[in-house]
């Protein structure tokens, strides 16, 4: 005997998209718009295998994780022995207003920094920045890079990961958590925007600064880029 | 056969003096109940003695200043200002606003904290639970759905001393020891491109 669900599956799905507005804001889309990964899958990433081999290993050092707190993040870097700074930029991201994230002017901006990126100069020997990136506005992402330059210590190790989706494209966000070091758990956050596509060229681009760019081709529709200041 | 007849019962038996009609004596039937209200008493003693042992401050209570003691503490309400517990744990419960620095034996975390926690055991954040600020602990357990923002710093029961963590934000960042071991797989120095 078959029992049809349709009103059912509708009140899910409400339910679902609003949990996702109220984790994600408003512009989450909604989940039937692209996959996301339900159940954690691990991948290898030969990035973070390079990254954590750049990393000079200088006692007591710090490694900031740009991405969302995770018990295996945090076991795995301390049991490195650096001292781990996490800051969810992604959440921090979502709670600035709409109005503003489309037309966020310097004094916007300037807050998001003071507020959420407030270390010295050197401070850390490696950044996470996982696929941050690919999500934030435009005005945003070139002081980002030029404050990531300043917290690495020279020789120091950026992580990026970008999407090769095209602008405007719903892609999953994830939450990246360490399982070793040339492996990742890769389990899904809800979905968001593309906010442009970074080809390598851009990429150089934006990291001029820094001595030098690897790129690490996937299978995944995920490059991986380790960045040494 | 008289002889028969003699033995034979009464046709009313003579009531047993042991054997007291019920209702006639509700005093003994009293009795063995009356041992097992000393068996509730040794039941409710634990939670009574538990409960005793935790400070409580409840969801309506606010306090500002320096909160120090000698037993756990509970805290569900909002505290502003400093919480020194060195050898006892500190609960914050799901109602709880706390901006201080803790310094204590073992910090679980329901609720928020905006503060440098400094913990000799170790600190946990469950799910419902958000810290702002830094941690020094030997131990730190992160649940899923856990927020954190600041530094995180893992350090053996004995290098964690009584002072508070110092905050990134506030202060200058707390110096390690350089005897910290540190695991270098294969040290390779970062190829630079021109």
């Amino acid at each position: 005997m078959s029992v049809t669900s349709g009103a059912g599956d509708s009140l899910l799905g409400e339910n679902v998209r609003r949990l996702l507005r109220q984790v994600f804001g408003d512009q989450a889309v909604s989940p039937s718009a692209v996959a996301t990964p339900s159940t954690p899958f691990p991948r290898r990433s030969n990035g973070l295998r390079e990254f954590w081999r750049g990393i000079e290993s200088d006692p007591g050092s710090g490694i900031l994780d740009l991405g969302s707190t995770s018990q295996a993040n945090l076991s795995f870097i301390t049991g490195l022995g650096y001292k781990l700074y996490t800051e969810d930029l992604f959440r921090a991201l979502l709670r600035i207003p709409i109005a503003d994230k489309s037309q966020a002017g310097l004094s916007e901006e300037d807050r998001f920094f003071r507020e959420n990126l407030n270390y010295s100069d050197g401070q850390f020997s490696g950044i996470l920045c996982w696929d941050l990136l690919d999500f934030l506005a435009e005005p945003l992402v070139k002081p980002l890079v030029e404050c990531l330059y300043y917290f690495l210590q020279p020789g120091g190790n950026l992580l990026t990961f970008f999407h090769t989706g095209t602008p405007g494209q719903d892609v999953p966000v994830c939450q990246y958590r360490i399982r070793s070091s040339d492996t990742l758990e890769v389990s899904g956050r809800g979905s968001n925007k593309l906010r442009r596509h970074f080809n390598n060229r851009a990429i150089e681009n934006l990291f001029r600064k820094f001595s030098s760019v690897k790129f690490y081709l996937s299978r995944d529709s995920l490059r991986e880029v380790v960045i040494v200041r | 056969m008289d002889f028969w007849k003699r033995k034979e019962e009464p046709p009313f038996p003579l009531p047993r003096k042991e054997e007291p009609p019920l209702s006639v004596n509700p005093v003994k039937e009293v009795t063995p109940v009356s041992t097992s209200p000393q068996e509730r008493k040794f039941e409710a003693a634990p939670p009574e003695a538990s409960r005793s042992a935790v400070a409580h401050i409840g969801k309506s209570v606010q306090i500002k200043g320096e909160l120090s003691g000698n037993e756990d503490l509970f805290i569900d309400g909002q505290v502003e200002g400093t919480i020194e517990l060195r050898e006892h744990n500190l609960t914050i419960g799901p109602h709880g606003r706390v901006q201080a620095n803790v310094n204590a034996k073992e910090v679980i975390l329901h609720g928020s904290l905006k503060g440098n926690v400094r913990a000799v055991d170790r600190v946990e954040i469950r799910k419902s639970g958000s810290l702002i600020g830094d941690v020094v602990a030997a131990r730190v357990v992160i649940e899923d759905g856990a927020s954190i923002k600041g530094s995180v710093d893992i350090q053996k029961p004995t290098e964690v001393t009584g002072k508070p963590a110092e905050g990134k934000k506030h202060d200058a960042p707390l110096p390690i020891p350089e005897s910290q071991p540190k695991f270098a797989p294969s040290p390779v120095e970062a190829k630079k491109f021109n």
